[in-house]
């Protein structure tokens, strides 16, 4: 079991440390930044000291263990675009994002827990049927349109709610309803796959047979054995979301990290570029390495394998 | 006005609580703010607030360090010059109340407003100013603009507190004009109290708005300054919300989350004037369209200047504007406004002639089979660049002219356009220009003059002409030449103008307001509360 | 030779639908399966069926509306877009892009993606684990950003987009088939096929690909409608596809503006991708049921 841990740690900081070249390399193809920071006015002095100011000019792996040095000292660099500390700026996205993550995941499981078991338990009948199309529709609507047509709805048609902005309650409700109906889909069909297999074990068998009610067979032990991998999922969906909402994120005008890192890579921004794209691995590649200890816990012998 | 409450992105700033160098300056200088503004303090507070959406960030809040045409949202209301545009767009003095100039046009006397006074309750004076040229040339300060105006001022002298004389190095007629947005005037006393890089923290300027806070990405507060020498706003708390997407941008103003809203794309604003609590205000900008070529190492036909006509003839830019712009802009002849200095020359214009442009081709040798290549800009600030680009293809394709166009994102795309060797694989960019200002010399030297940022032509001929422009002292002398040059350039056809852009806004009925035309960024002093 | 091959399930290929049919998937999917077909058909005959040059400015006719609404003419069934574009022309032609780039991103991505899942589960080792630390790497980035950045690097056009996506979804695939195949490679017929003397090569070709390849198959089904989203999705962030290329999610990008002005700019595009998603969703969860009951993929 230690040992399988120690593994799984290793492999993560090899992965860490794999990604930091990729990402770095990744940010410099984009290409110039002086050409978007400076006016057109600058001359070519100014554009050769904005370079040496940043290290632009220096060769390309010397800039890598730069960059690597002041990464392991949590020093991701200034951005070019605010001339903040690109971390901080980062930071303060993350909440947002966070936020927004969250409840989606809420929405998502709102919709999603009761529509799977509800399948589950009448299966072939047309609410299985209904079920079914729901979730295949969720998951080939495309984000942007569903926002723009939930804007064009409640913001617009019926001003109901904000169509865009971030720092009160209302401004939750849309961009929450876009991300976690597409999150839904896949809740959904996990739910109800999971409970279905819940259902056939010989355990709940047995408890219809006692004659236990059914409502409490359903709620207390069927979903019970159909809740780990469902939690699971969550955790890993959770990841997605955070980098999946950069789509919805632009609709809603929300302002986390997804927003901002498609205008730094737009503006070429590369400390933002770097302390996002880092800071969001980080956090997905935390919880992946979570829910497989988690596992690895509660069944031993996924760590034998 | 009414507000719902919806309208907040944070409750952090109560509008009784200024930022605190504006509370300071307010006890420090009562009695001068009274005399100044006529206002109680507490009546500023009582006053409404403002919500403008936005669609871009600022790049900084140093005035010495402008990036962009955008970053103007925020200047242009916080800061001034000794002159600026008036509500008519035209130079008139701000923070200057009158000037001499002396007959060789290498001397300036300003002479400043008694009552102009910084945001933190400090007069304005001749060492201000100095400051200002001083902070703005000095090497540490980095400020990638200076070439353009503060460079070329030899000395600043301190006649006294409220008079100064400025010496030129050479003669520079377009001076005046480039104040407003080139020299803005900065604290002296502030920068030196406030360290290493003081307006990151406190941005201090003399404008009708001052600083209150700013949350990257996301908004920025201003408050309407009370003592300000004559434009004193009718609104207390001011935020400029950034909202990039322009469909969510212009759902702002429908919800009543804004109140005003820049930007609007001209598809959406014949559908927003039919609702009834909003009213679609259009100004003139100087913000210019068109498609440079590329008479340097391109197409070898574009080297030709009758080919270049000819392809100016070749594209209905009527046409073109009703169906993309839907009639928000205005044709352009000549590669500037006729509202700039020397473009109201008469020519004869191109004429839409596809018939006679293939003739010209053909007698010219025109090679058929080489397709021209278009850069254009596949995301961008830009309204219907995609359409625009599309659409002269289209129309070089229907003489005889085969076209393939590459789009790319704004910061692959202003590489391409502002390289310092121009890539001969491109034959035509789609672009725009926005002048600061009714005076055409700074555009056109990096638009056409060889070597220039953005030029992708070369003659020597109109290059000496380019450097001339500015050494007047007369202004009719001048005008008669800057018209030859258009003429000239109208002749050699490096571009094909297209349009000069709409400024659109979506403003809620509940105001009143009359953009400042020739202005490409939204200056919010004189907006009122409708009567 | 011949005790592996009574062990080891027939190959996909012809039999496929059958196996399918007999393993409980039950009826195929028939609307999905049509359209998708329908699909294929317009991407292959494009320019043929297509009632206009796609990308045609005309100038005349402008944001006229489908036929059967008011101002609509049988001329332009579906109306026609901001530059008098015929919309059924432009679906059809989008339908092309994004059956091209999303079919031609599923299959580089799978090959790259199934050669170095097969290369780290047969060979194990240092191979393994650089390989692995890689796809973790590539998992761990959210792909969409990677791809943004990918085009900001690369460039738009189709063959970057196709690359860019390729780029995004071949770990996936070099997952899944190393994790397949390290079950497989404990299995009888393996193990003998090694005391045979076979190469490792030969023995990962003939014997443990035929056996991962159903669930490759489904899963680069299901990866069709993803790949379709993210080209919709980068041209809608303005990065995608680019004029004069016509995809859908172009197409939906470039009407957005004017949805409340002209709704059919936006519909059309939009309902051709949620069907055409939902269709090969279909097609991969039937073929799902019938290969992976369990539901491991």
């Amino acid at each position: 079991m230690a040992r399988f841990i120690l593994t799984r740690l290793g492999q993560t900081l090899v992965t860490l440390a794999l990604l930091t070249i990729l990402i770095f390399v990744l940010a410099r193809l984009t290409g110039d930044p002086t050409p978007l920071v400076l006016p057109s006015e600058a001359t070519e002095a100014d554009r050769a000291f904005f370079r040496e100011q940043y290290g632009l000019d220096r060769p390309i792996h010397e800039q890598y263990v730069v960059f690597l040095r002041n990464v392991l000292h949590g020093d991701f660099g200034i951005s070019f675009r605010y001339r903040e500390p690109a971390f901080n700026l980062v930071l303060m996205a993350i909440g947002p994002t966070l936020q927004l993550a969250g409840v989606s995941m809420l929405v998502a499981v709102m919709l999603g827990l009761p529509l799977g078991i509800a399948a589950a338990l009448r299966p072939g009948s047309w609410l299985a049927a209904a079920v079914r199309a729901y979730a295949s529709f969720g998951q080939a609507v495309p984000t942007f349109w569903s926002g723009l047509m939930l804007i064009f709805l409640f913001a617009i048609t019926l001003p109901l709610l904000p169509s865009s902005g971030y720092g009160e309650v209302e401004n939750f409700v849309l961009p929450a309803v876009t991300l976690g109906f597409y999150a839904s889909a896949s809740v959904t069909m996990l739910t109800w796959a999971n409970m279905t297999e819940a259902l056939r074990s010989d355990f709940v068998q047995m408890e219809r047979v006692l004659g236990i009610p059914r409502r409490l067979i359903v709620l207390k032990h069927a979903l019970r054995n159909a809740s780990l991998p469902i939690v699971t999922y969550l955790g890993l969906q959770f990841g997605l979301l955070l980098g999946g909402a950069v789509v919805t994120e632009r609709v809603f005008a929300w302002p986390g990290v997804g927003q901002m890192l498609v205008d730094a890579i737009l503006n070429r921004d590369y400390p933002v570029v770097q302390a996002a794209v880092m800071l969001t691995a980080v956090l997905v590649m935390t919880i992946n390495l979570a829910v497989d200890l988690l596992y690895a816990v509660l069944d031993p012998r996924v760590s034998r394998s | 006005m009414e507000r719902a409450d919806s309208s907040g992105i944070t409750t952090s700033t109560r509008p009784d609580a200024p930022a605190g160098i504006g509370r300071r300056a307010a006890l420090l200088s009562g009695a001068a703010m009274a005399l100044a503004a006529g206002a109680a303090p507490a009546r500023a507070q009582s006053k409404p607030s403002l919500t403008v959406a936005v669609g871009t960030d600022l790049n900084t809040q140093d005035p010495c360090r402008v990036a962009g045409g955008n970053d103007y949202y925020f200047f242009a209301n916080v800061f001034e010059g000794l002159y600026g545009p008036d509500e008519e767009g035209k130079p008139a003095p701000l923070l200057a109340e009158s000037h001499t100039v002396s007959p060789d046009g290498l001397t300036y006397e300003f002479t400043l407003r008694p009552n102009a006074r910084f945001h933190n309750g400090e007069p304005v004076t001749a060492e201000d100013v100095r400051f200002s040229w001083q902070r703005a040339v000095a090497p540490e300060t980095r400020n990638p603009r200076a070439s353009v105006l503060v460079a070329n001022i030899a000395d600043v002298e301190v006649l006294d507190d409220r008079r100064c004389r400025v010496r030129l190095k050479k003669r520079d007629a377009s001076f005046l004009d480039n104040c407003g947005e080139y020299w803005y005037i900065i604290s002296k006393k502030h920068v030196q109290a406030a360290g290493e890089n003081p307006f990151d923290r406190q941005p201090i300027g003399t404008g009708p708005f001052a600083f209150v806070e700013r949350r990257p990405r996301s908004y920025i507060k201003l408050r309407g300054f009370e003592q300000h020498w004559g434009r004193v706003p009718a609104f207390g708390e001011v935020t400029l919300k950034i909202v990039p997407d322009d469909q969510s941008r212009v759902a702002q103003v429908q919800t009543g989350e804004s109140d005003i809203v820049v930007n609007v794309p001209p598809v959406l604003a014949a559908p927003l004037q039919r609702l009834p609590n909003i009213q679609v205000i259009r100004a003139p900008s100087f913000q210019n369209v068109y498609i440079a070529i590329n008479a340097l190492n391109g197409h070898p036909g574009l080297r030709r200047a009758d080919v270049r006509r000819a392809l100016n003839m070749a594209v209905d830019k009527a046409a073109l504007l009703r169906a993309t712009m839907l009639g928000f802009a205005q044709p352009l002849e000549l590669p500037c406004h006729t509202n700039i200095f020397g473009c109201d020359v008469q020519v004869t214009p191109y004429g839409y002639n596809p018939d006679r442009a293939r003739q010209i081709l053909r007698e010219a040798g025109f090679d058929f089979n080489r397709p021209l290549r278009l850069l254009g800009q596949g995301t961008g600030r830009v309204p219907q660049a995609r359409e625009t680009l599309q659409g002269v293809a289209a129309f070089l394709n229907r003489i005889g002219v085969k076209t393939e166009i590459n789009m790319l994102d704004y910061g692959a795309w202003i590489s391409a356009y502002g390289a310092r060797e121009k890539d001969p694989s491109v034959d035509m960019v789609f672009a725009n220009f926005t002048d600061y200002n009714g005076d055409p010399s700074g555009r056109l030297l990096r638009q056409v003059r060889t070597g220039g940022t953005y030029s992708w032509y070369s003659n020597p001929e109109i290059d000496a002409m380019l450097d001339r422009m500015n050494d007047f002292a007369s202004v009719e002398e001048r005008q008669q030449f800057v018209r030859g040059l258009i003429a000239r350039l109208h002749e050699e056809a490096p571009l094909i103008p297209l349009w000069t852009l709409d400024s659109i806004y979506g403003v809620s009925k509940r105001l009143s307001w009359k953009p400042t035309p020739n202005v490409s960024w939204p200056v919010l002093w004189n907006v009122r509360r409708a009567s | 030779m011949s005790a592996t091959a009574e062990e080891r399930p027939a190959g996909a290929g012809g039999l496929l639908g059958a196996r399918l049919w007999r393993s409980g998937a039950g009826r195929p999917p028939l609307l999905a399966t049509a359209i998708c077909l329908l699909m294929v058909v317009a991407a292959l005959g494009g320019g043929a069926i297509a009632p206009y040059v796609p990308d045609e400015a005309d100038f005349t006719a402008i944001l006229v509306p489908p036929a059967w609404a008011e101002g609509g003419s049988l001329a332009h069934l579906l109306g026609t877009d901001q530059l008098g574009r015929d919309m059924l022309s432009r679906l059809i032609a989008g339908a092309r892009i994004s059956l091209l780039t999303a079919g031609a991103a599923v299959l580089a991505g799978g090959t790259i993606g199934v050669t170095l899942g097969l290369a780290a589960g047969y060979l194990g080792g240092v191979v393994e684990a650089v390989i692995m630390r890689i796809v973790d790497a590539f998992l761990a980035l959210p792909f969409i950003l990677m791809a943004l950045a990918f085009v900001a690097a690369l460039g738009t056009g189709v063959g970057n987009i196709i690359l860019v996506m390729v780029l995004t979804n071949w770990a996936r695939y070099a997952r899944l088939v190393r994790s397949e195949v390290v079950s497989i490679k404990k299995r009888d017929f393996v193990l003998l096929a090694r005391v045979a003397g076979l190469r490792p090569w030969q023995i990962a070709l003939r014997h443990i690909l035929p056996n991962a390849l159903t669930s490759i198959l489904v899963l680069a089904v299901l990866d069709v409608g993803r790949a379709i989203i993210l080209e919709s999705s980068l041209s809608f962030l303005g990065v995608g596809i680019q004029p004069p290329d016509v995809s859908w999610g172009l197409a939906l990008a470039e009407g957005r503006t004017y949805m409340t002005v002209a709704w059919w700019l936006t519909v059309w595009p939009g309902l051709a991708i949620v069907l055409a998603v939902m269709s090969f969703n279909a097609l991969g969860d039937w073929m799902k049921a019938g290969f992976d009951p369990r539901g491991r993929l």
